[in-house]
């Protein structure tokens, strides 16, 4: 059983809103937003570090629930961190390509994209009309993470525009994968 | 070739930064080609050298990852050139937390800094390094290039207790990775003569450290406060300052001490 304290919301780049199924989770469970310094212009440094740091606070493994930039960010600290042992399992949706020609110019500082193998299981979920990352490059991510992938359809980005709600899928991927 | 030196306290708060870039001002004044090097994720000298670290593309950060070089990487402040103390900044911000947990697995990882400024020494009589008051990995870096520390004390009970801890380090570094490093001198800051306890550790100071304390005292003085609000050293902001004087004549001192 997993602590919802150790269950760690990491939104992406400008935060997710009240409305959006990550704060949702958040209010109605309990889990723990990683509550970057930030939002707005995210520094890829110092996300690591507040990351590496809420981890070390847990009192037991944790789980990541990542959107979007917040995907990028758990490759980029795996890739690093001697504390990847501490985190049980990440749930990775919607990641952000921040390599595409849109974001590359902004969020320059999170290229190149780490492609190592996670130390820790994942499961991926990509949708087909994603605006900041094709089906094709979330399948590559996927590959190269070892992540489960799950296509989650026409869902734009899965954020609160997608009209998802709390996302009940998402809450069942994520059982699912804490379980596996 | 540059003297390069640490500008450390392991004591926060005893106007490290304020030492930093006052000294950077005043060495840029008095004609000296001047390198200064932000260590500390907070980026306050940064700012407080004219420069808005939110805005910085490139920052010693990156240069710790080997993703830039110095030449790409430092920059300089117009206020601080028009006033005829410009000096080159390699700048900071909450980026360079990240190279913590990013240069753990990197070999010769201590030695990153020093690699980088060994490409652009020549550009420089002197290279300062602002160091955060911890001990990290950014501060051994730090060190590690360094050919001597300077540590600026406010002259209070506690101020020898902190300087323990870092003589400690400073043995340990010298022994183990920088035959070089030394403690150049300590620099009496925010000093207030009407106040009998400072004027009591200042003796203590130089009974026990005899030559290492710099003869100049930098006084408490509240145009040096100021000037940081203003993103300039207190050097450019009211030259004519107590403090400001005081800094620029601790900068001569620095010139003649090591013998240029």
């Amino acid at each position: 059983m997993t602590h919802p304290a150790n269950i760690l919301i990491l939104p992406g780049w400008q935060g997710s809103g009240p409305q959006h199924w990550q704060s949702l989770w958040q209010a109605r469970l309990g889990y723990q937003r990683v509550d970057q310094h930030d939002w707005m212009q995210p520094l890829r440094g110092d996300w690591i570090a507040h990351l590496e740091d809420v981890v070390l606070s847990t009192s037991a493994p944790a789980v990541l629930v990542a959107h979007s930039l917040g995907c990028m960010l758990v490759a980029a600290w795996a890739s690093h961190s001697r504390n990847t042992h501490r985190v049980k399992a990440a749930l990775l949706v919607a990641p952000g390509d921040v390599a595409q020609d849109a974001l590359r110019p902004v969020l320059a500082s999170w290229s190149p994209i780490p492609l190592q193998t996670l130390p820790f299981k994942s499961t991926l979920v990509a949708s087909q009309d994603d605006p900041y990352c094709s089906f094709a490059r979330a399948q590559g991510f996927a590959a190269a993470w070892g992540a489960t992938l799950v296509d989650a359809g026409a869902a734009g980005h899965i954020n609160a525009d997608s009209g998802l709600g709390d996302w009940p899928q998402g809450q069942a991927l994520l059982k699912q994968l804490i379980h596996s | 070739m540059a003297k390069i030196f640490c500008i450390a306290n392991q004591k926060g708060g005893v106007g490290k930064t304020t030492t930093t870039v006052n000294l950077a001002a005043g060495l840029a004044k008095v004609g000296q080609r001047v390198l200064m090097v932000d260590l500390d994720p907070q980026g306050n000298a940064t700012m407080g050298s004219g420069v808005d670290k939110r805005k910085l593309a490139l920052t010693v950060y990156d240069v710790l990852l080997e993703s830039a070089s110095i030449a790409e990487a430092r920059v300089q402040s117009s206020k601080l050139v028009d006033a005829g103390c410009g000096y080159d900044i390699l700048g900071a911000n909450r980026d360079l937390a990240g190279a913590e947990v990013e240069m753990v697995g990197l070999e010769r990882r201590e030695k990153r800094l020093k690699n980088a400024i060994a490409q652009i020494e020549k550009d420089y009589d002197f290279i300062l390094i602002d160091c955060p008051p911890s001990l990290s990995m950014l501060t051994l870096n730090g060190l590690c290039c360094a050919h001597g520390v300077i540590v600026p004390m406010q002259c209070e009970y506690f101020a020898l207790e902190g300087l323990a801890d870092l003589v400690n380090t400073i043995k340990q570094v010298h022994a183990n990775l920088n035959k070089e490093l030394a403690i150049i001198g300590l620099l009496r800051v925010m000093f207030d003569p009407r106040i009998t306890l400072q004027q009591q550790v200042s003796e203590q100071l130089k009974a026990r450290f005899a030559d290492k304390v710099f003869n100049t005292v930098i006084p408490r003085n509240v145009r040096l406060a100021e000037a940081p609000s203003y993103g300039v050293p207190g050097v450019v902001f009211d030259p004519l300052s107590k403090g400001a004087q005081a800094f620029v004549a601790f900068a001569e001192e620095m010139v003649l001490r090591i013998g240029k």
